[in-house]
């Protein structure tokens, strides 16, 4: 087997495993362990032999369902190699941040489904390849919160999963519809990314499909007005179904923008991308301020999120090889970051059983680890240098700019916008005089620094050396922008 | 002579289906598929004599047989329904409806 | 020793320094206090020996280091080196930043003796001066955003160093927003800048000498945005309010950071961009005008503060106006070296102030320290001079620096700001002698404590600097050959002035400043004048520009928020669609009715089903045929 299927079927194949046998959960937490590790030395590999310059890699391709043209191919390159390293990085911290908290069967298979679903997702060319994982990675996420989440569960899953399944309906219509006119237009069926883009399309035609991808992917960012479900899913999803949702469902919504929308429909994507800007625009501060008022934690990160996410959307969108560059960079740099955070968040809850920001207060004092790294992360989703987040920042409005001027000031309030709300969290959580709450509060244990200290690390390395890691994503955006001006060339 | 066969063919169908809806007694709804059943064979027979193919005379055979069997079946199930319900009004067995 | 290594290790070594005593104390509980003061005081030390070590040498021999450390980023023509360099304006900054770093250093370790989070505090002590230097010595202006970024970041860390009173973090993340508001301009600009002029390299000198290929208005808006952030940095109108409130943080970081060096930045800044600046005059004269309604604005408010911390950042907000009013008008290097006596002077009283609330168990009120002066003469002799300085008395070091800027100003022929500049500087006498007179010339007596001698010292040596630094600039009619000015070497606007016209200014002013000085002499010295000042006048309350920003911005903002989340996203968005699966649900329980369980009906429907598919198969048949 490849590194790719390696990647995608490992988890998959284990998490079935453990589930139709029942063991012991130290064994289950071991094997997921020894999964992930594996994952994550198969990605570090990845990453390794990962060729800046080639177009796409390490691809696999076998024929599936032929009378349809529905085959198993996959392929990395400089966009999606992000999100796998992601998923690859997060999802072994977030066991060893969480093991002593949860001794569930299933919320451990979930997640090691979750992360196979993932990683196909990110990984497959093949459109119904791409919708089948994108459904998949939903199930772990819908059992996780239902069985295992706070409040109003029931309730909340199933609003989540409808809304999103809502979407991603729309978007296999718009997949066999464009199957099928390619089908008329050249004989055969094809599924495959690379062979759907040579398809003409009307104009009209190509909105309206491009309409039914977007819904599915601007429901899974979330973009506005499609965010409704965000808040409370977030609230009442577990500590890991809430990482796994921030800092690699979200971003592969974007992610799908870009290699779907952007490969199959470069010419309306350039055509709509002004509404999409202002949408984008207008949800960065539009979450930033509803940010603003919140006193429920999870809540508040869950509106951080969008609103970093809606700037991930403009980044896309702007599409030079700066906004470009930039997006791919946030996304990786935020699912750090709000990883951490909500981990972070997840450990205060187990310690204080509260999520209220009024009802916290003094950490600093009692902990003074965990407000370091609190802080620390905290800070690097607001952006200041030397975090991650501020290269991409600088780099998404440096775009900004170079596209309008006055986009560019909008887009630039992004450095004020996440301040409003973060350091009200900061000082309310942290500082001051500890409380009843908080006043017997247990500083980082020794497995929370494992997971915390290599995220806050890594943040600090793309903050300080980005270079390094950009030279992966540069190439794929320029070859992107070429793409794009090929056509008006030819005019 | 096939046309008046097949009158009395519709008849008796029609007959089944007015049974088998307005009745409430199971016996009777029962009986009223069985004369379903036989308003086809007795079309297919019909059909069968006047092409002069055999095959539709066949498979009425078989739809008897397997009637025969349904009948056994059925004789069983009335005697579960009664002694559950103590009753045989069709109106009583509505558990798969909406409403409790 | 190669040039490059020496900026290195002048970078680095608080870097370093900071990174250990961070991990010490993150780590082990309980590491002996002289451990960490070895190691702040070897950051700074050493980094104040090679930048006297630089700056001689870029002053003697003209010499410009630079050093490339690694590339921070490129992408297409968006190339960032991490590039330093070390040219006379940069050497002429780290000659005052590194050495009263080093002596506010120093002067912390006796303020912050015995302290339990004394590690913490030099560890940002250090970040501190890294980021510092990372802002003067970067050779491009995005990585200069990042050290200017980071001085904030360190900023905000120190304001709110005692985070057990939420009041300081509310301070500090007042500081902190504020001058991101800056910090938004800032980048706006640079952003600009790039998109106009990147592609010809996007280090300082490159920037610079493309800059005539910009049109007029984009220029003037780069100009302007630049200034934002020099605004927000350097605490002048609008952007001012942190600086006062910034004074939660201890004392040595009111010093070293809101006083010395950080809200100089902005100056820095401007006379960074000094060729941008002489481009466009409109935004210089807009500049002038900030400065001048800056200065006279915080002097006035001043006049009426009673938190001798407080007095004195209306003071450095007052001076800094100076110091933009002199940009404002051409006159870069006058404003450097005016900044330059000034982190010298300010300083000085910072610490004293520091020394005194130390040695006064805590106590900032002006009216509770009063009578002080037979129990530290020492503390009083170098507030005395350092006050003087401040007022500009020939021949301490202000008066050459204010002295210039007033005869710029005069000459610039913008007799308004000389105006404002005069009141302003004679109300700056009024105050400092005001908080002077009130804590050292009463009736009432009381002791204290004595200060450490590590405090002390260093006070004694920015002592002597106020007192001479002046020399290194004596403008020509003393005799003098401008050596700072010529030294750096921007390109000044070159006012021409008769040397009886300065004679005259500078008698009138220096006779005016004694006579204010009289005059705050009778009117507060052994008096209880200052108990009868209103705590709650529209002075003291600063104009009210506080409760005005509250409630023009803080206020609708929030009101905003719980509009966004509460009504548009609750009732509209999701009550839609909370809605749309109502009515979904109605529908269905319409269509249960049908489906009633029992068989009969379902055969009835069966029937219909089957009808209707024959009538069509028969309507297709008929059509067939």
């Amino acid at each position: 087997m490849s590194t790719l299927s390696i990647l995608i079927f490992l988890p998959i194949a284990t998490a079935l495993f453990l589930f139709f046998i029942r063991i012991n959960i130290q064994i289950v937490k071991v094997l997921y362990m020894v999964v992930t590790s594996i994952i994550l030395y198969v990605a570090l590999k990845l990453y390794i032999d990962f060729d800046p310059n080639a177009p796409m890699q390490f691809v696999e391709y076998k024929v599936w369902i032929r009378e349809y043209g529905i085959n198993y191919f996959v392929g990395v390159d400089g966009v999606s190699l992000g999100i796998v390293m992601m998923n690859a990085i997060l999802m072994p911290l977030i066991a060893i941040a969480l093991y002593k908290q949860r001794d569930k069967h299933g919320y451990w298979i979930h997640l090691l489904f979750v992360q196979g679903g993932i990683m196909g997702a990110v990984l497959s060319l093949d459109l119904m390849l791409f919708y089948l994982f994108w459904e998949i990675m939903l199930l772990p996420i819908f059992f996780m919160i239902g069985l295992f989440g706070y409040g109003r569960k029931n309730f909340i899953t199933m609003k989540f999963n409808m809304y999103t399944i809502l979407g991603s309906l729309v978007m296999l219509i718009a997949i066999l519809y464009i199957a099928v006119q390619y089908k008329e237009q050249f004989g055969v069926y094809s599924f495959s990314l690379f062979e759907l883009k040579n398809i003409t399309l009307s104009s009209t035609q190509s909105i309206l499909v491009f309409s039914g991808f977007m819904l599915a992917f601007a429901i899974k960012i979330p973009i506005f007005p499609f965010h409704t479900w965000l808040t409370e899913t977030y609230r009442s999803a577990p500590t890991g179904a809430v990482i796994v949702m921030s800092a690699l469902m979200a971003k592969l919504g974007t992610y799908a923008i870009w290699r779907f929308l952007f490969t199959l429909f470069s010419d309306t994507s350039h055509e709509v991308a002004p509404y999409f800007i202002a949408l984008g625009l207008f949800g960065l501060i539009f979450f930033g301020i509803s940010a603003m008022y919140q006193t429920h934690l999870k809540k508040m990160f869950a509106l951080s999120s969008a609103s970093h996410l809606s700037l991930i959307v403009v980044g896309f969108f702007i599409y030079d090889v700066y906004g470009l560059v930039g997006s791919s960079y946030l996304m990786v740099a935020h699912a750090l970051s709000s990883a951490a955070l909500f981990l972070m968040v997840g450990m205060l809850f187990e310690r204080t059983k509260t999520h209220y920001i009024d009802s916290l207060g003094g950490i600093a004092k009692v902990a003074p680890r965990f407000a370091l790294f609190f802080a620390f992360f905290a800070l690097s989703i607001v952006g200041v240098p030397l975090t991650a987040g501020f290269v991409a920042e600088v780099l998404i409005i440096l775009g900004a700019f170079n596209y309008n001027i006055y986009i560019g000031f909008i887009t630039a309030t992004t450095i004020l916008i996440a301040m409003l709300f973060m350091f009200k969290v900061i000082s309310k959580v942290l500082f001051g005089e500890p409380n009843e709450v908080t006043k017997d509060f247990q500083d980082l244990r020794m497995h929370e620094l494992f997971a915390l200290v290599p995220l806050a690390l890594l943040v600090l390395a793309m903050g300080i050396f980005p270079n390094y890691f950009i030279k992966n994503i540069e190439p794929t955006a320029q070859f992107y922008i070429l793409e794009k001006e090929a056509p008006k060339n030819d005019k | 002579m096939l046309q008046e066969y097949m009158i009395l063919s519709i008849i008796l169908f029609c007959i089944g289906v007015v049974g088998l809806i307005s009745r409430r007694n199971i016996i009777v709804i029962y009986m009223s598929i069985e004369l379903l059943l036989n308003a086809v064979n007795l079309s297919l027979v019909a059909i069968s004599a006047d092409l002069a193919d055999t095959s539709g005379q066949v498979i009425s055979l078989i739809i008897i047989a397997i009637a025969a069997s349904e009948a056994a079946l059925f004789m069983s199930l009335f005697v579960v329904l009664f002694r559950n319900k103590s009753s045989l009004d069709a109106d009583l067995f509505d558990m798969l409806g909406s409403k409790k | 020793m190669s040039d490059s290594l020496l900026l290195n290790i002048l970078l680095l070594s608080p870097l370093l320094s900071a990174t250990l005593i961070f991990l010490l104390n993150i780590s082990i509980a309980g590491v002996k206090q002289y451990i960490y003061t070895f190691l702040a005081l070897m950051g700074s030390g050493i980094s104040a020996l090679l930048a006297l070590y630089i700056s001689y040498f870029s002053y003697a021999e003209n010499q410009v280091l630079g050093s490339h450390l690694f590339t921070w980023l490129s992408i297409e023509n968006f190339i960032v080196e991490v590039a330093l360099k070390a040219d006379a304006l940069s050497s002429f900054m780290i000659l005052f930043i590194a050495p009263v770093s080093f002596l506010i250093h120093v002067y912390a370790t006796g303020y912050m003796n015995k302290d339990k989070s004394y590690g913490r505090f030099f560890a940002y002590f250090n970040l501190f001066i890294f980021f510092m230097f990372l802002l003067v010595l970067a050779d491009n202006p995005i990585i200069m955003f990042i050290g200017w970024e980071g001085v904030g970041l360190t900023s905000y860390a120190l304001v709110g160093f005692y985070f057990e009173d939420i009041k300081n973090t509310y301070a500090g993340n007042k500081a902190f927003i504020v001058n991101r508001v800056g910090d938004f301009g800032f980048l706006s600009a640079l952003m600009l800048l790039f998109i106009e002029v990147g592609s010809g390299g996007l280090s300082f000198d490159a920037i610079l000498s493309n800059i005539g290929q910009i049109e007029p208005s984009m220029l003037s808006l780069i100009a302007f945005l630049l200034f934002v952030g020099a605004m927000g940095k350097s605490a002048q109108i609008p952007l001012f309010v942190w600086l006062p409130d910034a004074m939660a943080g201890p004392t040595p970081v009111s010093a070293l950071i809101h006083a010395a060096t950080m809200v100089t930045a902005g100056v820095y800044m401007v006379a960074r961009f000094a060729p941008l600046y002489n481009l466009t005059l409109d935004v210089s004269l807009f500049i002038a005008y900030i400065g001048a309604f800056s200065a006279l604005f915080a002097a006035i408010v001043a006049t009426r503060q009673f938190d001798i911390k407080k007095i004195l950042a209306y003071s450095t907000i007052s001076q800094l106006g100076f110091m933009f009013m002199a940009l404002g008008v051409g006159a870069y290097s006058t404003a450097l070296f005016h900044m330059f006596t000034h982190s010298f002077f300010k300083a000085l009283l910072f610490m004293g102030a520091g020394a005194i609330i130390v040695a006064f168990h805590h106590k900032q009120d002006i009216r509770e320290l009063r009578g002080i002066r037979e129990s530290i003469p020492a503390l009083f002799v170098m507030m005395f001079i350092a006050t003087l300085t401040i007022s500009a008395i020939p021949p301490l070091s202000a008066f050459f620096s204010k002295d210039a800027i007033m005869s710029a100003l005069y000459a610039s022929g913008h007799i308004e700001l000389f105006i404002i500049a005069l009141v302003a500087s004679l109300l700056t006498v009024f105050y400092m002698f005001r908080l002077i007179f009130v804590v050292f010339y009463s009736k009432v007596k009381q002791a204290g404590a004595s200060n450490s001698r590590s405090m002390i010292y260093p006070m004694a040596v920015l002592t002597i600097l106020s007192i001479f630094a002046g020399l290194l600039n004596v403008p020509e009619i003393f005799g003098g050959n401008l050596n700072i000015s010529n030294w750096l070497n921007i390109l000044d606007k070159q006012f021409f002035i008769s040397h009886s016209d300065e004679i005259i200014l500078m008698s009138v002013n220096t006779l005016l400043i004694i006579g204010v000085i009289f005059y705050t002499y009778k009117r507060y010295a052994y008096s209880d004048t200052i108990e009868k000042e209103s705590e709650h006048s529209l002075v003291a309350n600063k104009f009210y520009i506080d409760e005005i920003y509250s409630a023009v911005i803080v206020k609708p903002l929030y009101a905003l928020s719980v509009i966004f989340d509460k009504n548009i996203s609750h009732h509209l968005i999701d009550n839609t669609i909370h809605r749309l699966a109502l009515y979904y649900e109605k529908l269905g329980v319409v269509f249960s009715y049908s489906e009633n369980g029992n068989v009969r009906y379902y055969a009835l429907y069966m029937l219909f089903g089957v009808v209707s598919g024959f009538t069509y198969l028969y309507i297709l048949l008929r059509a067939a045929l």
